[in-house]
């Protein structure tokens, strides 16, 4: 398994690319909390001691009651990536949480899946360093290319991209590419 | 910390702080109960609230006040919305929850849920009498045991392992302020007349609704083991019916009904004053009630074939879709029209053609179930919404069958009806072609769903007609 940690994937999203999402944490390697249901998501997150590195939820199936399994996720993990993609992605308002990556419809999802899990989370590790003031980068980072200039120049780009569409529209594929860097690393 | 969306009801009241909540709390009561009223209910809470027993309430902010005038001397946590609920719970967990029954098809997962993170919760489910049924289910799922509407205090205490006995056979009313009306003079309380105000809100509910409430009103107002009315075609009752007091109620001299109580307290000629002023209460609300229904039955109905009209269709479709949207239950809505149903108008004139609208209208009623929306959408057109109170929707849920075996059955005997309006020289046989579109697969909204309906009809038109076609496409397509 992958040393990222663990990924919670609330799978209430269409079945195919729920599937897509599940063969993409397999085949890097990252150990799963799979919940089939927003009930199912909240008891995890209530009996969960560890923080996931990544949640990522299918929003297919959510009613719009149900939005707010989306800000509870990320009151209890501020730091982690919260990924939704599927159909009802449209009806989630923007200020039902903070900081979601939105994977709609056309190729965003696939854009996503296209990169490694180690890629994804790099960038989301230097957002979350940003976003808590006086913290400092973790001591046991290994990847010496993850705080070199380049990162930093790409993090700017992250925040600033993710503050003008993540929280009010869908991104679109080419969006997910420019936040998650433009080489791509060869899936595991 | 993790702050849950939902709140301690005593934060509501007390949020100022002790002292000043208190004030808070007493200006709330002194509203709803008098001065005296709300000072005792400061006093008692205040002192119950040392106790600090935590009862989790997901339903209504109508069941939480509820409660919190049956159960003061609880820390009342409420949510109206079940995850947040639910989340709430795994928050700081309690020994007893009431959920109410309106959360709909999605209350099963609630408390399966609850349990997961509580095995020894009691879960008590609350609801109005006619979702008994539904109420009785969710044992299955894991709740403990269930109250109806009205709620007894001894009851719901009791049902929460809040009071040591069983529940009382004789009901308490709610509000722990009032004085026992039967003790007092003829003159309704001011517990009473809130009460009535609220049903007489409700009229629009209609005479079925109204008598039940009336029912639980006339039980608490007078302390009653049982009440049951019976008034025109209806009837209802509450609690033991044990050698009633028996009172005819009646309209211009004709006895239209009765009313029947058990176990009243006071002076029998008391007794009898109150229950006559009871019965013409009864009959007045009754009278209104059905007069609402029916005017509302008027503004609603098709004229030409009695089915509903497409003001309700509509007004019907959106409420649904938005039910189905919050508790995940799929809506289907099948449109159709009569094939070259002009011709019928010029070979046999527009009194066979309405006549032809009339026996179609018959068919298909005889073919849908009670609670299906069956409207007439226009000219020819006919619509009719399928839903169901199912279980809620899991991911890879297809289209429902059900409303696809219904629409294939009217189909079916449509082909094999004689119309009698048509009469001997009748062509082989009348069809129809339409089209089936199901929530959320082909729709995401009423207008959605329209469309895709409409589309789906086009397409049975274009391949042939005489046939239902299944919408296949995406919302929006």
């Amino acid at each position: 398994m992958s040393d990222a940690g663990f990924v919670i994937h609330v799978a209430t999203g269409e079945t195919r690319a729920a599937a897509s999402v599940d063969r993409w944490l397999i085949g890097n390697h990252v150990a799963v909390v799979r919940a089939e249901d927003p009930y199912a998501a909240v008891v995890s997150l209530c009996r969960e001691t560890r923080e996931p590195a990544m949640v990522v939820v299918g929003t297919d199936w959510l009613a719009i009651s149900e939005h707010c399994l989306l800000s509870l996720i990320r009151e209890k993990y501020p730091n982690a990536l919260v990924a939704v993609y599927g159909g009802g992605i449209d009806e989630i308002a923007p200020n039902v949480a903070a900081r979601l990556l939105r994977l709609g419809d056309g190729g965003a999802l696939e854009e996503f899946l296209s990169r490694s899990f180690d890629e994804v989370c790099r960038h989301n590790l230097h957002e979350a360093s940003v976003a808590m003031p006086g913290s400092a980068a973790p001591d046991d980072v290994e990847d010496g290319d993850r705080w070199s200039g380049r990162a930093v120049a790409d993090l700017a780009q992250f925040e600033k991209l993710l503050e003008s569409v993540a929280e009010s529209s869908t991104l679109t594929p080419a969006e997910v590419a420019t936040l998650l860097g433009e080489q791509k690393s060869p899936a595991s | 910390m993790i702050r849950p969306a939902a709140h301690w009801a005593s934060e509501v009241e007390f949020q100022a702080g002790p002292g000043e909540a208190r004030q808070a709390w007493a200006a709330r009561g002194s509203s709803a109960f008098g001065e005296s009223g709300a000072r005792q209910i400061q006093e008692r809470r205040t002192e119950w609230m040392a106790s600090g027993i935590p009862v989790l309430v997901i339903g209504a902010e109508s069941l939480r006040d509820a409660l919190l005038r049956a159960l003061p001397h609880v820390d009342l946590r409420w949510s109206d919305n079940p995850l947040q609920g639910v989340w709430l719970f795994g928050a700081a967990p309690c020994e007893r929850v009431v959920l109410s029954a309106e959360i709909g098809a999605v209350l099963g997962r609630v408390i399966e849920s609850l349990r997961q993170l509580a095995p020894d919760a009691r879960i008590i489910v609350v609801g109005r009498p006619h979702l008994e049924p539904f109420a009785r289910q969710m044992l299955q799922r894991g709740a403990t045991d269930y109250a109806l509407d009205p709620l007894a205090r001894d009851e719901i205490q009791s049902l929460l392992g809040l009071a040591g006995d069983e529940p009382s056979k004789v009901r308490q009313p709610m509000h722990p302020a009032e004085p026992n009306p039967a003790a007092g003079s003829d003159a309704p309380t001011a517990g009473e007349l809130a009460a009535l105000g609220q049903i007489l809100q409700s009229l629009g509910d209609g005479p079925r609704a109204t008598l039940d409430r009336l029912c639980a009103w006339v039980a608490e107002a007078i302390g009653a083991a049982g009440v049951a009315i019976e008034s025109e075609s209806f009837t209802s009752s509450v609690g033991a019916s044990r050698e009633p007091f028996v009172q005819p109620i009646e309209r211009a001299g004709r006895v239209v009904g009765r009313l029947e109580i058990s176990g009243g307290t006071g002076d029998p000629p008391r007794l009898a004053r109150r229950a006559a002023a009871y019965a013409r209460l009864i009959d007045a609300c009754m009278l209104q009630a059905r007069e609402q229904q029916q005017l509302r039955d008027l503004a609603s109905t098709d004229h030409l074939t009695g089915l509903k009209n497409r003001r309700y269709f509509e007004e019907s479709l959106r409420s649904l879709v938005d039910r189905a949207a919050a508790d995940r239950s799929s809506v289907t809505l099948l449109l159709f029209d009569i094939d070259d149903f002009k011709s019928y108008n010029d070979r046999f004139g527009y009194e066979v053609g309405d006549g032809l609208l009339r026996e179609i209208s018959v068919l298909l009623s005889g073919c849908c179930r009670e609670q299906d929306v069956v409207a007439r959408f226009g000219g020819d057109e006919f619509a009719v919404v399928f839903w169901d109170a199912q279980e809620p929707r899991v991911p890879g849920s297809t289209h429902p069958t059900a409303p696809t075996a219904l629409a294939e059955r009217f189909h079916r005997a449509l082909t094999e009806h004689q119309f009698k309006c048509l009469g001997p020289h009748a062509p082989a046989s009348v069809t129809i072609s339409g089209g089936l579109a199901s929530f959320p697969w082909d729709g995401r909204s009423a207008a959605e769903l329209v469309r895709a309906a409409e589309r789906a009809l086009r397409e049975a038109k274009g391949v042939g007609k005489n046939r239902i076609q299944i919408a296949s496409g995406k919302p929006g397509e």
